[in-house]
């Protein structure tokens, strides 16, 4: 990390000092005395609370050594990509269609608030019925997950584009596509990025409960595999990857955000 | 349901159409949508009608059966009305402990730096975790029984409400704060009269999420977990191939949601009359 000025000129005037290192060190602080507290609880109830010690060398061992984690999770993104790729293009699509056509809207919107208001992993028994247990049904439960959300913020967001934009681009008399290009896609833009977060966290939940209850394979059915088993060290390998996975996802879909929308401050993002 | 979305469709799509005078169109007049919806609703019955009779009914039913099993199942029999009583009881005790929790966590590390300096990490993580990696650990830690589905609905409520607040509590308005200040306001005070009314949408706006994860936690447990309630039943109605009842537990679950949602809703409106209609998004 090279700061402009130099490391040694931040230190000097003082930045670390005021700016950085409170909330740094005391974030830190807080991690270690927990870490050291669960490893010292952990000594006593090995199973019940493993501890972080223990978590390390299993995923040593699942990621370096046996490498069955690494497969697994390779099974569940490639499930999660393909049925994300799909629900982001068609649930934009719906979403600026509803937003945009009047009838479509009137058509599509009870249906579109039905299914949103269902928990869709409720849909997987149903599913594995209809596609059975493997590739398809995570396409299926990632899309069903993901899908609604991104339609319905989609659809909110190019309503919502200001009045002001769009007569002005009528005063311009800017044709249908200019219409489109310069104000309702830059206007629908930040829910459009929502919408992707939304959408990124429910596909994750649902590629996961369908891999628990009903994939032979994946990273869902390997942390209930090792929870049978009571190998909690083991359990809590895919549980830390899967934590960090979701939170890389969100910081790069927020860095997208930024490189497309450099208009908007950056401070929002995390509370939708 | 119908009425909210298409008002604000009214104030954007129509003004401008109408402002200059422009012959609306008939299927964007009011008539006009009911016959968009009647006939959608049409097609959406005729067609699910006709592809079910015409396929395996082990794995899909038409509509026709779908209104016979409900009748079997919620009138003849109280089956399904003991389900919902069992889901209902432990979805709404777990989202009632993690709303007073999620509102004072949320509030403290709104309010005090150092306090969300601790808890920040793990309320960060927990809340990207998609909590139901947790569920065989749970099981490890509180058995299968009923506890595991309050505890589950617990979490998957608690962060977005802890979130919601937290953010709400940082942008209460600061000359607000400084007017308490100057009027000798303590911390009680300050709290009643200018931090809560200022952070109440915020706070709505976090149920609102966590009544959609709290219905999906309580789900979540009765299918992987205890087997009991709604979740329970539409597990083992898709493993004896009933496609047709299983159908019945998920409109109950919808129906559920809807009437959470609008009792939210109108609590919101009770309890804060400045803030209208206030988004899921942040604003």
């Amino acid at each position: 990390m090279t700061l402009p000025g130099g490391t040694a000129d931040l230190v000097r005037s003082g930045f670390f000092a005021e700016k950085l290192s409170k909330p740094f060190l005391m974030r830190v602080a807080s991690i270690v005395v927990v870490l050291t507290a669960w490893q010292i609880a952990g000594q006593t109830k090995p199973t019940f609370l493993s501890s972080p010690s223990a978590i390390a060398t299993a995923g040593w061992d699942l990621l370096v050594v046996d490498r069955r984690l690494l497969s697994a999770f390779g099974e569940t993104l490639v499930g999660l990509g393909v049925g994300y790729a799909i629900a982001a293009t068609l649930g934009i699509a719906v979403g600026f269609l509803m937003g945009r056509v009047r009838s479509i809207d009137i058509a599509l919107l009870p249906y579109v608030n039905a299914m949103y208001a269902t928990p869709r992993i409720a849909l997987i028994p149903l599913l594995v019925l209809w596609v059975g247990i493997d590739f398809k049904l995570r396409v299926t439960i990632v899309i069903l997950s993901s899908i609604f959300p991104i339609i319905i913020t989609v659809r909110d967001g190019s309503k919502s584009v200001a009045d002001r934009y769009l007569d002005l681009a009528r005063s311009f008399v800017a044709t249908g596509w200019q219409t489109w290009r310069t104000a309702i896609l830059p206007g629908s833009l930040p829910f459009m990025f929502a919408a992707l977060r939304f959408g990124a966290q429910r596909a994750m939940i649902g590629v996961i409960v369908a891999e628990m209850t009903s994939s032979v394979a994946g990273t869902g059915r390997l942390i209930l595999t090792y929870g049978r088993f009571f190998q909690t060290e083991r359990l809590m390998v895919p549980v830390v990857i899967i934590g960090v996975f979701s939170i890389l996802v969100t910081a790069f879909i927020n860095y997208l955000q930024k490189l497309a929308t450099p208009w908007q401050k950056q401070s929002r993002g995390r509370a939708v | 349901m119908e009425a909210a979305p298409n008002t604000a469709l009214d104030a954007q799509g129509l003004s401008s159409a109408e402002a200059l005078d422009v012959q609306v169109p008939f299927l964007e007049r009011p008539a006009g949508a009911w016959v968009i919806r009647i006939a959608t609703l049409l097609t959406v019955l005729i067609s699910w009608e006709i592809y079910g009779s015409t396929t395996n009914p082990a794995l899909f039913s038409p509509f026709s059966k779908v209104v016979t099993s409900f009748y079997e199942l919620a009138i003849q029999s109280s089956d399904l009305w003991k389900a919902v009583l069992n889901s209902t009881q432990a979805m709404l005790l777990g989202f009632a402990l993690a709303i007073p929790v999620g509102i004072l966590v949320g509030l403290l590390m709104g309010r005090y730096r150092n306090i969300e300096y601790v808890l920040d990490p793990y309320v960060s993580f927990m809340y990207a975790l998609p909590i139901v990696v947790l569920v065989p650990l749970l099981i490890i830690w509180l058995g299968i029984g009923s506890s595991v589905r309050v505890f589950i609905v617990f979490l998957m409520s608690v962060f977005p409400i802890i979130i919601n607040t937290m953010v709400g509590a940082k942008q209460v308005d600061q000359d607000l704060i400084d007017v308490a200040l100057v009027n000798c306001a303590n911390e009680k005070q300050t709290l009643r009269t200018v931090v809560i009314p200022s952070v109440l949408p915020y706070i709505f706006t976090g149920l609102h999420v966590a009544i959609g994860t709290a219905l999906v936690g309580m789900v979540l447990g009765e299918m992987l977990v205890v087997l009991q309630g709604l979740g329970g039943m539409i597990v083992q109605f898709s493993n004896s191939y009933q496609p047709a009842k299983v159908m019945v537990p998920l409109f109950f679950i919808v129906a559920e949601s809807l009437i959470l949602v609008s009792v939210m809703k109108r609590l919101q409106r009770r309890l804060m009359p400045w803030s209208a209609a206030s988004n899921i998004l942040d604003k």
